[in-house]
């Protein structure tokens, strides 16, 4: 359990890297909140650039869009599909 | 067409209303990096992590611009850029190397296609209309000024926001001067006119501008009246060009006030410089590539400051050669031709006028 | 009053053939050009199949004349071959008095070779790299394809990612109407190169597979290599020259749709209001298209807004099909290439085949020309390209004399 919780903090500061979503902390990220749209509002470009960091740091590989679409509905939903799927 | 506004962004504190910056700065090292303003009054947070400085500058200004006349919805979206957003070319380029063609940033691909600035100022501004860029090297801005002039022509738009960008990185300095295009030694931009070797200074820049079809009533405004392009010219192209754009404009060699000319120091490419003065030698000579640096659209530098001479009748000195005294006068100025040669490739003529 | 401006050369190299007939056998045999690549370096060759044309740089060098001299690059060299028969048709010679503007069209420009020494001009400065010097920009190819046609009255190079070469074409109809010019010619060109494909790998939107336009379980592109040109000129000046009009181009529309950065709005609002306006700008109405080459690039949102737009506009739609499943997405090249091949459709009265299509898309339901078929009464035809950033562009073009 407490992995998972490391998990998601960890993501948190990896998506802020990855998205350059300057002057957001960890903490202003809700678990359970919609990454995409309304939520955060990211868009689908933002999408692809969470596949590549699924790839560099986990070694997820997400070849059809629409899957990655759904590993990535929140946090929670990311760390599932990482902890689940994770090659690293 | 008429310049309703303007915004330039360039090694000089150019940006702003579109007045005459007072003093010229300098440089010392053969590369002259633009002086840019606070890009948050202009991109709001979320759209600017995503995009790279060559971005941020063109969008700012084009957005300062289209600011300055709130009432005028361009018909057209017209821009040059001779390298595009170089900076994320290069980036993509290593990050396919780095990570051996696996998992890549689409942002860096996206924004290395040449007419993502136009589409983020269709997109930002909900601008549906006709929207084009051109990426001819030395020709770029200046085919983005004739794509206007047609639509002008044809009637079928009433205002048109034009502008180029092109932006100078390290690595793109250095892949050039492997190609000679930098002086060996280290210059001082105030001095660049005086120098006696090959290669020139790097340089960057952006400007836009509002052209309309009507000029304001209340105030002066100056127009852009011509624009030639030529391939490889010999100095009989020249010649046939300068007097088509003299016939046409029903213009003597004297009414020309003013000419703007492009060297830059480089002793390889003389181009048809001294040619020009000769010919139009009743106008008084200013220079502007010691304060922009030389890139693709480097004339559309010297567009706006022209635009700023012309329209505030103030010459500053810093657009005189150092090595001449001669000084233009009080006499009223109507009429600047500005003359640029692209390392021998592309040369333009672009006839401004009060 | 505008008048009429014709086609009177058309030139294109891409992975179904060197030339409009060798195009046309393949078109009719229904025979893809689509396959894993033997001439460029990359980790994906053998997993996406691409429209690569089958000559080494070296073998194209030679095809595309002997005056060749070193630095072209192979973006370059694919345009002079396109050109080259465009020329000829066309019957044009340098010194014959007329004003030839070149308005060239490319995304990659000189990326097929910088690509390749770039990082040892970077790290091993020392080395002679001046062979490709000025290659990384869009214009070298155009002045290395102007130079060798000795064209020097007007040169220019339009991007606008994948709808680049349709707007080279709009643009020298303008500039002929307005008599800047008497010969223009327009199209574009394009190699594969590592950074596009890993680039549009990076979007997600390559198919494994050759791709599907407008079927339910289309997934994504194949991405493509050529050029193509065509020659336009007033008709009046082609019939004093002897040259013969080929078609006539009857209209044209450029509308940027302003949506998102990459996608097109699925309802296909900007692909509709290009097609409306190009066959407004013809005085056309949409019961008088006879044939629609389509952008149709089988990624999942193009097919499913065009689809749209094609069904809002012309409610029974005429034939049409996707030439992508041949030739893969040629990206700068594909507005010309698409033309030529829709010119060539217009002549010979045909219609293409789209190329591995089985399910209606729900929604649209469409089924697109799915044999060829020749003998066809076309009075019509319309191409369209639409691309990154909203740009659309759409042509048509017209029977030039009177159909029997």
């Amino acid at each position: 359990m407490q992995e998972l919780q490391d998990l998601k903090q960890t993501l948190k500061t990896q998506i802020i890297e990855s998205l350059n979503l300057q002057g957001m902390s960890p903490d202003e990220i809700d678990d359970n909140a919609p990454l995409f749209g309304e939520g955060l509002g990211l868009d689908s470009i933002d999408s692809l650039e969470l596949m590549v960091l699924l790839e560099r740091n986990y070694g997820i590989k997400i070849e059809d869009a629409r899957e990655g679409r759904k590993a990535m509905e929140s946090v929670n939903a990311m760390a599932q599909y990482i902890a689940e799927h994770r090659t690293k | 067409m008429y310049i309703r506004s303007a915004a330039c962004i360039s090694p000089q504190e150019s940006f702003g209303q579109g007045e005459l910056f007072e003093l010229a700065l300098h440089r010392d090292t053969n590369s002259m990096t633009c002086v840019e303003p606070d890009y948050s009054k202009y991109i709001n947070p979320v759209q600017i992590r995503r995009m790279s400085r060559a971005l941020k500058m063109g969008f700012s200004a084009a957005m300062e611009c289209l600011k300055q006349e709130p009432e005028r919805i361009p018909e057209a979206i017209i821009i040059g850029t001779g390298k595009g957003c170089m900076s994320d070319t290069e980036i993509f380029l290593h990050s396919i190397r780095e990570y051996q063609e696996t998992a890549l940033n689409a942002t860096y691909f996206i924004h290395s296609t040449y007419n993502q600035l136009n589409g983020m100022i269709a997109l930002n501004k909900k601008i549906n209309s006709y929207n084009v860029t051109y990426v001819h090297r030395g020709f770029s801005f200046e085919h983005a000024l004739l794509d206007a002039a047609l639509h002008f022509a044809e009637g079928d738009a009433k205002n048109i926001l034009v502008g180029s960008f092109d932006e100078m990185t390290r690595e793109h300095f250095t892949v050039k001067k492997h190609w000679g295009y930098w002086k060996q030694e280290k210059v001082q931009s105030d001095l660049l006119l005086l120098s006696e070797t090959p290669g020139t200074i790097a340089g960057e820049g952006t400007s836009f501008y509002l052209l309309s079809d009507t000029p304001p009533d209340d105030k002066p405004c100056a127009a852009i009246r011509h624009v030639s392009t030529l391939y490889k010219p010999d100095q009989q192209d020249m010649q046939i060009a300068l007097e088509a754009l003299l016939r046409e404009n029903d213009l003597k060699p004297e009414d020309i006030d003013l000419l703007m000319l492009g060297e830059n120091g480089d002793t390889d490419r003389p181009g048809h410089y001294a040619w020009m003065k000769q010919t139009l030698a009743s106008a008084t000579p200013l220079y502007f590539k010691h304060l922009c640096g030389e890139y693709d659209t480097a004339t559309n530098f010297a567009c706006w400051l022209s635009r700023c001479i012309l329209e505030q009748q103030r010459i500053p000195e810093y657009a005189y050669h150092p090595a001449d005294d001669r000084r233009h006068g009080n006499q009223k100025i109507k009429r600047l031709l500005i003359y640029n040669n692209y390392f021998d490739l592309n040369q333009s003529l672009v006839l401004m006028n009060v | 009053m505008r008048e009429a401006i014709v086609v009177s050369g058309l030139g294109i190299v891409t992975a179904i053939g060197q030339g409009v007939q060798a195009s046309l056998q393949s078109l009719r045999a229904e025979k893809a050009g689509l396959s894993h690549l033997d001439f460029l370096n990359t980790a994906h060759a053998n997993i996406f199949p691409f429209g690569e044309i089958k000559q080494s740089t070296q073998e194209l060098i030679q095809s595309a004349g002997s005056s060749i001299q070193r630095g072209y690059t192979r973006t370059s060299l694919l345009g002079i071959m396109a050109l080259q028969e465009a020329w000829q048709q066309a019957s044009l010679r340098p010194q014959q008095g007329l004003r030839i503007g070149l308005i060239n069209a490319t995304t990659v420009g000189g990326m097929c070779e910088v690509e390749k020494y770039y990082f040892d001009l970077l790290e091993h400065p020392e080395g002679d790299y001046s062979e490709y010097a000025d290659t990384i920009d869009c214009a070298d190819c155009t002045h290395k394809i102007a130079d060798h046609f000795g064209i020097r009255h007007h040169v220019s190079t339009i991007s606008t990612a994948c709808s680049s070469s349709a707007n080279a074409i709009m643009l020298g109809e303008r500039m002929l109407q307005q008599n800047m010019l008497d010969i223009a010619i327009c199209g574009g060109t394009d190699a594969l190169t590592r950074f596009t494909i890993n680039g549009f790998n990076a979007l997600k939107n390559i198919d494994r597979e050759a791709c599907r336009p407008f079927d339910a379980n289309r997934n994504g592109l194949n991405l493509g290599e050529g050029a193509a040109y065509i020659i336009l000129e007033k008709a009046s000046q082609a019939k004093s020259r002897g040259a013969e009009a080929l078609a006539i181009l009857s209209g044209y529309s450029n509308f940027n749709e302003s949506f998102h950065a990459t996608a097109p709005n699925p309802e296909g609002e900007g692909a509709y209001q290009v097609m409306h306006r190009a066959l407004q700008k013809a005085g056309l109405n949409p019961g008088d298209i006879d044939y629609i080459n389509a952008h149709g690039t089988a990624t999942l949102t193009n097919d499913e807004s065009e689809s749209n737009a094609m069904l809002r506009l012309f409610g029974q739609l005429p034939r049409f099909s996707s030439t992508k499943c041949y030739t893969g997405h040629t990206l700068a090249a594909a507005g010309a290439v698409e033309a030529v091949l829709s010119i060539a459709a217009l002549q010979n009265g045909l219609a293409y085949a789209n190329l591995n299509f089985e399910t209606p898309m729900p929604g649209s339901a469409l089924i697109p020309q799915l044999h060829f078929e020749s003998g066809l009464r076309m009075r019509h035809v319309m191409s369209n390209s639409f691309a990154f950033g909203g740009n659309n562009a759409s042509l048509i073009f017209s029977q030039s004399k009177p159909l029997p």
